[in-house]
């Protein structure tokens, strides 16, 4: 059965003029497409990972605290979802830090060390800057003991809504090829289904089942998903690879996920032809 | 056995069949005898399940039209053999390719498709036009093409629509020969003609159509 519908379905595909021609461009190019857009979205994705993986929520806690409430902070801090690290910073490590900055004639001045402690939060790298920082922040400073809480919220939220448009641009691109494709694949079986009617009736009054006649109509939908994963996995990788070098930066493109292409290819084809043929041939 | 009770169908048209009953007992060979529009083809496309009847039922062995599922039709129409007058065979594939199409809708029997398409042929004496194309073939290979595609999954009986019509006398009389025959080895056969004189020598049974109705 799977080799019938194999063969005949390659004698369909190869008997589809334009309209598979169609099919074929346009699968290949929500496939491109795709592959660009996730591409684009991981390196969008490294960046804002690295950006984020440098922001500090900083919270500064009330002097005379004991060391058992400050260990208690770390704890609960370090609990937090999205914090990735926690740092204890000591009165002295402040004056340190603040006397390489400005120097030590301030405190030197003053003969007295003003500075609070505090402890400082890093973000996980990968965490999903929309996940609610500001609430983050806002449960540090709830802690008992805190004083105060510092981070960098407007650049948080520039990053956040970069990443969340991003994501609706990305999906939205997606969504519009994924449709585009699957509608000239139905098309495709459509026509397809029109030019073999003959071959059709003959099957159903021979006594076919309905699966071992729709079979060669999802096979082509199977060879358009190859031939177009094929082409999308070249398209992809070579292209996002010239342009990139055009701007003069040198991508390391991982191989891992060309399988990927023509899996999705024939999915969306197989899926495409199958609903096709299923209803075309369940009025015949 | 085959069982039409008060079968009735009618097309938007207005045409159609009306009350037709009437039995296809194994071994039987029958004529379904009418002009052009007497509902020769109409009965044939019910027999086939392509049409359901409006009112009345078919019966074909463990099967009823009313109830039958959409997922036995398969078997139902594996019972069936059906030669048309045009044959409808697929001009881009070798007439063995176009009986083991056929035989390929039936996995239950033992024998591989390509054994039974080869078979056949050679039944019909096409043995020697395995690999040429239908439109290589005289009009009665046609015919003959025809009815070895429609004998290769061993149907119950054999709905032969104007089988013999566009032949000459020599030709139709080899293919009636050969329709004799497989009746011989235990195929039925409904056999839709306007020119019953030319089966006369098997004595066959009649049913005449007219308008829709059965009239004999």
């Amino acid at each position: 059965m799977i080799l019938f519908s194999l063969r005949e379905g390659f004698r369909n595909f190869q008997n589809l003029g334009i309209i598979g021609f169609l099919t074929l461009i346009s699968l290949s190019a929500t496939l491109t497409l795709g592959g660009f857009s996730i591409r684009g979205f991981i390196m969008v994705q490294d960046w804002t990972d690295g950006l984020l993986g440098k922001f500090e929520i900083e919270a500064f806690l009330d002097d005379g605290v004991d060391s058992t409430a400050i260990m208690g902070i770390i704890k609960q801090v370090h609990n937090l979802p999205n914090v990735g690290s926690v740092k204890f910073i000591s009165k002295e490590e402040a004056a340190r830090r603040f006397a390489e900055q400005f120097g030590d004639e301030v405190l030197d001045l003053l003969e007295y060390n003003p500075l609070p402690m505090s402890v400082v939060a890093t973000l996980k790298p990968g965490s999903d800057p929309g996940s609610g920082w500001q609430t983050t922040a806002n449960h540090i400073e709830g802690l008992p003991y805190v004083d105060d809480v510092v981070y960098q919220g407007e650049l948080l939220a520039q990053v956040e809504r970069f990443y969340k448009r991003g994501s609706r641009i990305v999906i939205a691109v997606i969504a519009i090829a994924l449709i585009l494709s699957l509608t000239f694949t139905v098309l495709t079986v459509y026509g397809s289904i029109r030019t073999r009617e003959d071959f059709i009736h003959i099957l159903l009054l021979c006594g076919a089942s309905r699966s071992m006649v729709k079979g060669p109509f999802v096979a082509v939908g199977f060879y358009y998903g190859v031939v177009a994963g094929l082409f999308g996995a070249i398209m992809s990788v070579g292209m996002a690879k010239l342009i990139m070098l055009g701007w003069g930066i040198d991508i390391n493109t991982p191989l891992d996920f060309l399988p990927l292409f023509p899996i999705t290819g024939i999915i969306i084809g197989a899926a495409g032809a199958g609903w096709a043929a299923g209803r075309r041939i369940r009025d015949l | 056995m085959v069982k039409l009770s008060d079968v009735s169908y009618r097309y938007p048209t207005g045409n159609g069949v009306s009350q037709i009953s009437f039995d296809i007992n194994s071994g039987d060979f029958i004529l379904l005898v009418g002009k052009t529009g007497a509902g020769k083809t109409t009965l044939f496309r019910l027999l086939s399940l392509e049409h359901y009847p409006d009112s009345g039922e078919i019966e074909l062995e463990q099967f009823y039209s009313s109830t039958i599922k959409r997922r036995h039709l398969p078997k139902w129409r594996r019972r069936l053999g059906i030669v048309y007058q045009d044959t409808r065979l697929l001009p881009d594939r070798t007439l063995l390719e176009n009986v083991r199409l056929s035989a390929l809708c039936d996995n239950s029997l033992t024998a591989s498709p390509k054994k039974r398409a080869l078979r056949v042929l050679n039944q019909v004496g096409l043995s020697h036009k395995l690999h040429s194309a239908p439109t290589s073939l005289s009009a009665g290979e046609q015919q003959r093409a025809g009815i070895a595609r429609a004998i290769v999954n061993e149907p119950f009986v054999l709905l032969a629509d104007e089988p013999v019509s566009h032949l000459d006398s020599e030709t139709s009389g080899e293919i009636i020969e050969l329709l004799h025959h497989l009746n011989l080895s235990g195929t039925s056969m409904l056999i839709a003609t306007h020119q019953p004189e030319r089966f006369e020598s098997l004595n066959p049974r009649i049913i005449t159509l007219d308008d829709g109705r059965m009239v004999s």
